[in-house]
């Protein structure tokens, strides 16, 4: 047997490759199936649902960049501590002497900002083929959630640097939730709840009356725990969902 | 059979794609490496092996057996080496985080006090209270620390905000955990720059936290209009001070020709003085006048001639004195200064009213010639007069009031920017206006103290005067001051607050700067005072203050220094009279003693001392005292009558204070010093002989410390001066004529 | 081995394909495409970092992150309260509830605009206000949240906006009124039987909905050419 035969004819690769390669349905169908990833694949589809002029992909590369940012996050989550008397200089350490490091984390921003847009895009083009309309309205609703964790998920991110840049738009970006009806301290009729700056709306953001150690430690647990789980859980019920409604939409 | 394949179009496009990133892996490959800290670590282990083994060598061949030893085991240690290590002093309560020692591994390394930098040693001195492990580096230098190439690690980045200080302004940052730069070794600079800031009266103009309630530095302008009446003088001073006074204090306003004539028609508007000026007098002698300048120690602070400063910027040069001075002011002036300026450092001479009319007679003589061809080339006599108003609106712009005082200024706030506002300033926040000064912080206020228009532009008028007087390296030791006149939000364990010690020491330096006590006594053993220079003859200037706590009692000194007294008849110059306040002359003692060396200050507490108590003596040893004191003849030069008179024949330079003083001024301790070292505690070239040690401290007579204290003792408690020996003049007093040797 | 039984080998019907490798490839290649071109951004491109972050000195202007600038311009006109909160959590609302809202089947799984003449254009025009609101605010907005053109020198001040007007109350209200009254009715009547379609409840919803987003532009003109600010004011809120 040639070498590649011993190889491919082995229990070690037999029990992780559960199928041949060879070109047959058989192995095709298995391919997707047998698979822990690709299973979520219907085993066939319409031709009509490969045209990348239709869903340009922006569904599936959202949650590429989905990925890459857990990859890099975690990556960066070596070399940073949620604390305002280290986090800017973990940055600057990171910057200039971790090999890389400048390099990983523009990857992380980019692909960061990549997702935003993406996902933004990928409700346009949904919308524009009328992919909300039954049966998959609740889809589009989770689609909805996952919109507004995208976003959330980048805000969390953005005040970790800790720098001008990231004080200031969270301060900004957070001053509007004080102006909340009735639960913020600083929006219309708080005193009807008895809210103050010390128990309102952007206290419960915040960990405190203004952005703080406490801000960035919240901000990071949610970040990199709560709303990547959250996300990961809405995407699992997306994707599900995407199967169960028929796959792509296509002309009925 | 075939395997599972895609369309060729795409399996060509995932090579290619996959190509692609692999050559964007390689670029990304290559920007990751840093290559600089790698080299200078090499470069340093490899020079301190050869160092050391330079040494080892040598050490053998002198055959020094401990040097051998040691240079081999450093030797054997640094070939085992480390690799490449990055270094970091992390102080994150101090927001530091330096990785310098990355670069700079020569710095605590005596072998490379020579080398190139970065591994050249840094100064030891200041390391051994500022290590490096408690302190970083940063804290020091500015820079970011945090970076592993030259202009990352020292800050050049538009995201850091305190870039590496040059060398020459490091001493700014002693600031920010020292409270003063006072007494601070390693900080001169930073403490000439604050000396600086005080004789140039910046403060009159720009408040710091750290020197408050300091005097207005000049004369109030409420009462300038009867002081000056000569309307040229007044014109040509606001224009040009140091065109008509060389180093004075006064900075050059950039003004118009009409600015000047308001401001000149305001001045001479204010003619309110505390009190009524004397009426106009008859003429006194001018030739006595000129004698008193020097006689009554005038010429100590101020100088006649043009070209000579005076003692120091504060105290106004008299060469043109005759043109600028009122009579009548000057009289009054002479009278009491206080009454005419409460702010003023110049005392009351307390001269009689005969001596005032001649030295203002002397005085209105003093019409030098250079000042007068400026004030004869005025030009702005024929013009329209100036508006009062307009000048007062003018004196409030600039800030006048910020020197002299003037009345419904005082609660106006200063008008130049406060020092730690500046300090604190971001760069983004300095206006460079159109000029071509690098845009660094340092470069902004070397360039704004040199030239303060520099950053005037159209929309923002400057107008921060013009200080031709000052030296370039005198306008970096004030940028040094001014950088770092903040406080540091620092934790408290690293700031070095001052000692109640230091805050004294510093405010009593500041009395005797101001009220310039340098200029007629001595108080230091190398600062001879300026008055030297005009009185030759040493018994006729003011007497040596060195160590002067140890010599006398508080109480005395605190009494003198209020109402001074004679002590010494036959000097002309007199002490004169300051207006201090309690709290000033009790801590000008206080810093007296303060400044004896430590063993000293046991013999020198203030304020109060125990003086020896007539009843611990048995009156014996008073009477032998008063033996010694005859048969010393100590009378032959000092006084003991407090109505006698000087004694007879005696020339000048030979007599001494009067010794009735001594129970009531001199410190027993003192008193017995000096009788055993004269030269050490009056000075080396004292007339007082050595009567009971010789130079060498080999006695001269027999038991000397008895008699020195039986001496000491008698003139403590002298009531009366001794009875004389039957001779007069200076005939030897035999020794034993009239003793009753068997006593003893 | 555990696959055998259960797969008929699922032959694909008309115009089917196999999902590997068909698809699974051309996803392989949407990610290397992807992972090529933010490389190469991260490369060439650095994410900012400014200094350390300053309590006590306020970045002029402090912006938001992009995708929440858009609502940061709608501060300069509406209050907080309306521009930072009650405006998002209607987005959010709104595009929820959008396909419970829309009645018309058609054009499902095709790019068409003669089939959804009513709804492509309204969420066009959201669409595009959202992306162009944040153009101009991440763009066109400088120190003190003027307006400088991209070319134009931060550091040369504007000069002030000239004076407000606020709607006495009665006017706003009536104007507040007017506008719902008149668009719900034309949407009634133009509407082609959408009320009977949709029903009360979801008409009302809908129509609202999108009346409050042409609400918020008919706002910022009024704004920008009538230099109106408050049509509303009380001392609780203003609108």
């Amino acid at each position: 047997m040639s070498i590649a035969k011993k190889i491919t004819e082995s229990q070690i690769w037999k029990s992780v490759f559960r199928h041949r390669f060879e070109d047959t349905p058989r192995n095709r169908a298995l391919a997707t199936v047998s698979n822990s990833f690709l299973h979520l694949h219907p085993v066939t589809l319409p031709e009509s649902a490969l045209r990348v002029r239709f869903t340009f992909c922006l569904g599936g590369l959202t949650f590429f960049m989905f990925l890459v940012e857990t990859v890099t996050g975690i990556l960066l989550m070596f070399y940073y501590r949620p604390v305002p008397e280290y986090a800017y200089l973990d940055m600057k350490l990171l910057e200039h002497t971790v090999r890389f490091g400048m390099f990983l984390r523009n990857l992380h921003r980019w692909a960061g900002h990549a997702m935003v847009i993406l996902v933004m895009l990928h409700m346009l083009r949904v919308f524009l083929t009328g992919s909300y309309k039954p049966p998959r309205e609740f889809n589009w609703v989770v689609g909805v959630f996952l919109l507004v964790t995208t976003l959330l998920l980048s805000f969390t991110g953005y005040l970790l640097p800790w720098d001008q840049i990231a004080l200031w738009a969270i301060t900004v970006g957070t001053k509007m939730a004080g102006a909340t009806p009735f639960l913020g301290a600083d929006g219309p009729f708080h005193e009807w709840l008895r809210i103050h700056p010390g128990n309102d709306m952007r206290f419960l953001l915040l960990g405190d009356s203004d952005v703080s150690g406490n801000a960035l430690l919240r901000f990071y647990v949610l970040h990199c725990v709560l709303l990547p789980v959250v996300a990961g859980v809405f995407m699992f019920v997306h994707f599900w969902r995407v199967r169960k409604d028929g796959g792509i939409s296509r002309p009925l | 059979m075939a395997r599972i394949r895609a369309k060729t179009t795409l399996r060509v496009l995932f090579v290619v794609g996959s190509l692609v990133l692999l050559g964007l892996s390689w670029l990304a490959f290559r920007e990751g490496e840093q290559k600089d800290w790698k080299r200078y670590q090499d470069e340093y282990q490899a020079t301190y092996k050869q160092k050391v083994s330079a040494l080892r060598d040598q050490a053998a061949k002198d055959q020094d057996e401990a040097g051998l030893k040691k240079w081999s085991r450093l030797l054997e240690e640094a070939r085992d080496g480390d690799g490449h290590k990055i270094r970091q002093v992390f102080l994150p309560d101090a927001g530091v985080r330096d990785l310098c020692l990355t670069c700079h591994l020569g710095m605590e390394n005596p072998l490379f006090a020579e080398a190139a930098n970065p591994l050249r040693q840094h100064p030891p001195a200041i390391l051994k209270d500022h290590k490096p492990t408690q302190f970083g580096c940063t804290l020091c230098h500015h820079g970011q620390g945090v970076g592993l190439t030259v202009d990352k690690a020292h800050g050049f980045e538009s995201n850091w905000e305190a870039p590496r200080l040059p060398r020459r302004y490091v001493q700014a940052t002693c600031l920010g955990c020292h409270e003063t730069p006072f007494q601070l070794a390693g900080a001169e600079r930073a403490e000439r720059g604050r000396l600086l800031f005080l004789e140039h009266a910046c403060y009159g103009c720009h408040d710091v936290r750290s020197l408050q309630g300091l005097p207005y530095r000049s004369f109030p302008l409420d009462g300038t209009g009867l002081k000056i009446e000569n309307a040229t003088w007044l014109r040509q001073w606001i224009r040009d001070p140091s065109r008509l006074r060389p180093r004075t204090g006064m900075p050059t306003f950039r003004l118009k020709d009409q600015e000047i004539l308001h401001l000149a028609a305001f001045v001479s508007s204010r003619k309110e003085l505390p009190r009524e000026l004397p009426p106009p007098s008859a003429a006194g002698s001018v030739p006595r006048g000129q004698e008193l300048f020097t006689e009554r120690g005038c010429v100590a602070c101020h100088s006649v001639d043009r070209g000579d400063p005076g003692v120091s910027r504060l105290v106004p040069n008299l060469a043109d004195a005759g043109w600028k001075l009122s009579a009548q002011w000057v009289l009054a002036w002479l009278e009491n200064p206080v009454s005419l300026n409460p702010q003023t450092p110049m005392p009351n001479l307390m001269l009689t009213p005969e001596e005032r009319r001649d030295l203002a007679s002397y005085l209105a003589t003093l019409k030098n010639e250079e000042a007068g061809k400026i004030l004869e080339a005025d030009g702005l006599a024929g013009q329209e007069a100036g508006d009062p108003e307009e000048g007062r609106r003018l004196v409030q712009l600039l800030g006048c009031y910020g020197c002299h005082r003037l009345r419904d200024t005082e609660q106006l706030p200063r008008p130049g920017v406060e020092v730690a506002e500046v300090a604190k300033k971001r760069l983004e926040e300095l206006p460079f206006g159109d000029s071509k000064v690098p845009r660094t912080k340092w470069d902004w206020v070397f360039n704004k103290i040199q030239k303060p228009a520099v950053y005037e532009t159209q929309d923002m008028p400057l107008k921060m005067p013009d200080y031709p007087g000052l030296s370039e390296e005198e306008v970096e030791a004030l940028t040094v001051f001014y950088l770092q006149n903040r406080y540091y939000e620092l934790p408290e364990h690293y700031l070095a607050r001052s000692t109640p010690e230091n805050k004294l020491a510093a405010s009593g330096e500041w009395m005797l700067d101001r009220f310039h006590c340098r200029a007629c006594h001595q108080i230091e053993e190398n600062v001879l005072p300026r008055i030297d220079r005009f009185v030759s003859l040493k018994s006729l200037a003011p007497p040596r203050l060195v160590n002067e706590a140890e010599r006398v009692q508080p109480q005395w000194f605190f009494q003198f220094l209020t109402r001074p007294v004679v002590l010494r008849p036959w000097l002309k110059i007199r002490m004169p009279q300051f207006n201090w306040t309690y709290e000033e002359r009790k801590n000008l003692i206080a810093y007296f003693a303060g400044r004896l060396p430590p063993e000293a200050r046991k013999n020198a507490e203030v304020p109060y001392v125990l003086m020896p108590v007539r009843e611990d003596y048995d009156p014996e040893i008073l009477a032998m005292g008063e033996y010694r004191v005859r048969t010393d003849k100590c009378v032959q030069c000092h006084p003991i009558s407090l109505d006698g008179g000087l004694p007879e024949g005696v020339k000048v330079e030979d007599l001494s204070i009067n010794l009735m003083l001594s129970k009531n001024r001199l410190r027993y301790e003192w008193i017995k010093n000096f009788l055993r070292n004269p030269d050490a505690y009056a000075g080396a070239g004292t007339k007082m002989p050595f009567v009971y040690y010789t130079p060498d401290g080999v006695p001269r007579v027999p038991d000397p410390e008895k008699w020195i204290e039986y001496s000491t003792l008698y003139l403590l408690f002298m009531e009366k001066p001794p009875e004389m020996p039957k001779e007069t003049g200076i005939e030897e007093i035999r020794p034993g004529a009239d003793v009753d040797w068997t006593q003893y | 081995m555990a696959e055998t039984k259960d797969i008929k080998a699922s032959h694909p019907g008309p115009g089917e394909v196999f999902a590997f490798p068909d698809l699974v490839y051309r996803e392989l290649l949407a990610m290397i495409v992807a992972l090529i071109v933010l490389t190469i951004w991260s490369l060439a491109v650095d994410a900012p970092l400014k200094g350390v972050a300053d309590p006590n000195w306020t970045e002029n202007p402090a912006k938001a992150p992009w995708y929440f600038v858009g609502l940061q311009e709608l501060l300069v006109y509406f209050d907080p309260w309306i521009a930072g909160v009650s405006i998002p959590l209607l987005i959010i609302l709104g595009l929820a509830a959008l396909p419970y809202l829309d009645p018309n089947p058609r054009g499902v799984g095709r790019y068409s605009f003669k089939e959804r003449k009513i709804v492509v254009p309204i969420f066009l025009f959201g669409y595009l206000m959202w992306f162009g609101l944040i153009v101009v605010g991440q763009f066109l907005r400088g120190p003190n949240w003027q307006f400088y053109w991209p070319w134009e020198d931060w550091a040369v001040p504007k000069p002030a906006e000239p004076p407000l007007v606020n709607l006495p109350n009665g006017m706003g209200w009536a104007v507040i009124a007017a506008y719902f009254l008149l668009g719900l009715g034309l949407a009634g009547v133009f509407g082609k039987g959408l009320l009977k379609k949709m029903g009360w409840v979801r008409f009302l919803t809908g129509w609202t909905v999108v009346l409050l987003m042409f609400g918020v532009f008919g706002k910022v003109l009024l704004r920008l050419f009538f230099h109106v600010k408050y049509l509303v004011t009380t001392p609780y809120f203003s609108i």
